[in-house]
């Protein structure tokens, strides 16, 4: 089955990226195809470069990288939550003046058109939140 | 709130038939006179007065809330058919996708 | 339908709401903080109220991270692990999560 999810919160503050996060594992190891990430609302702070938590802790942002370079999981931040927010896609930012590097690994920053296509081209489409 | 209306207008753009529903507190998102400019925050009112020209005409608000609340649909911002849980629960269960703010 | 519920519901009306609408058939995960809702106290009378055909199940990882033990839960209530979480997302349509 292919599967889509969407995630609203930011990492660490509340729980969603991590029960996200493991329900792709599991999914994955059930065979099924999880066909898109899209990050939406406080979803858009699992995709900052810099983020840097202490070592003994999980690493939220390098595991959403890990996942798009080890299985192809397609990482797509809404544009409009993420400007609202302050983070920029490279060109954007290059035209701004602002932050070129501030996307993580494995994340690119579209539409909400994206996030459609994700919910009709997917059998399911689940939402973790706040 | 903004931003999951974002997802309703894109649905709509989309060719996605839509059927807002408001239950719980979330019919208070359809109050009539609303003063968002007194906290400097934008007028949410002015998309739902436009859902109709996405389209959107199908907007219902669950009655049983509604009673719960004393408020009746006179006092929403928008015309909305006042439908039962079950009812609604019904439409609902018909969705391919079903989505909660 | 399989609502999907992740909110503790002495501080939400997620699960509340949920319960008032479910009928014969659909399903409800607890998940999260959700999870606080299965122990067999005060709290459960929420589930207790719940039509017989409707199926309660919490997330095994999430009752293990708040120590939570089985035998805390309420009866009525089936635990899954996150494979089962994945199963019962492919055997209902639609999924709603609410907040």
């Amino acid at each position: 089955m292919k599967i889509s999810l969407q995630i609203n919160a930011s990492p660490y503050q509340h729980q969603a990226a991590d029960s996200a996060w493991h329900f792709i594992q599991a999914a994955i190891l059930s065979g099924h195809e999880v066909y898109r990430v899209f990050f939406y609302h406080d979803g858009i702070f699992n995709a900052l470069r810099d983020a840097r938590p202490p070592g003994d802790e999980r690493d939220i942002v390098k595991r959403w990288s890990d996942l798009n370079a080890k299985h192809g999981v397609d990482l797509v931040v809404c544009v409009s939550s993420a400007q609202r927010r302050g983070l920029l896609e490279q060109t954007v930012a290059k035209k701004l003046g602002g932050y070129q590097a501030a996307l993580a690994d494995g994340f690119r920053i579209a539409g909400l058109g994206l996030l459609m296509e994700a919910i009709i081209e997917a059998d399911r489409h689940i939402t973790f939140g706040a | 709130m903004q931003e999951f209306l974002d997802i309703v207008l894109m649905a709509a753009a989309f060719d996605q038939r839509v059927v807002l529903v408001f239950e719980g507190d979330g019919i208070y998102a359809l109050m009539k006179d609303q003063q968002a400019e007194v906290l400097d925050l934008k007028d949410n009112s002015l998309i739902f007065k436009a859902l109709s020209i996405y389209d959107i005409n199908d907007v219902a608000v669950e009655k049983e809330s509604m009673q719960a609340r004393a408020i009746k649909t006179d006092q929403l911002l928008i015309p909305v058919v006042a439908t039962p849980r079950h009812e609604l629960k019904q439409r609902l269960q018909s969705a391919d996708q079903v989505f909660s703010l | 339908m399989l609502y999907i519920i992740n909110k503790n519901p002495s501080q939400n009306l997620a699960l509340k709401n949920c319960v008032d609408q479910a009928i014969a058939g659909d399903v409800i995960l607890l998940i999260e903080s959700a999870v606080y809702a299965v122990i067999n106290a005060a709290q459960s009378t929420l589930l207790q109220s719940l039509d017989d055909q409707v199926s309660v199940y919490a997330l095994i990882p999430d009752l293990q991270a708040r120590g939570i033990a089985l035998d805390q839960c309420y009866r009525g209530v089936n635990v899954v692990d996150y494979a089962g979480f994945v199963g019962l997302v492919t055997e209902h349509q639609p999924v709603r999560s609410c907040f």
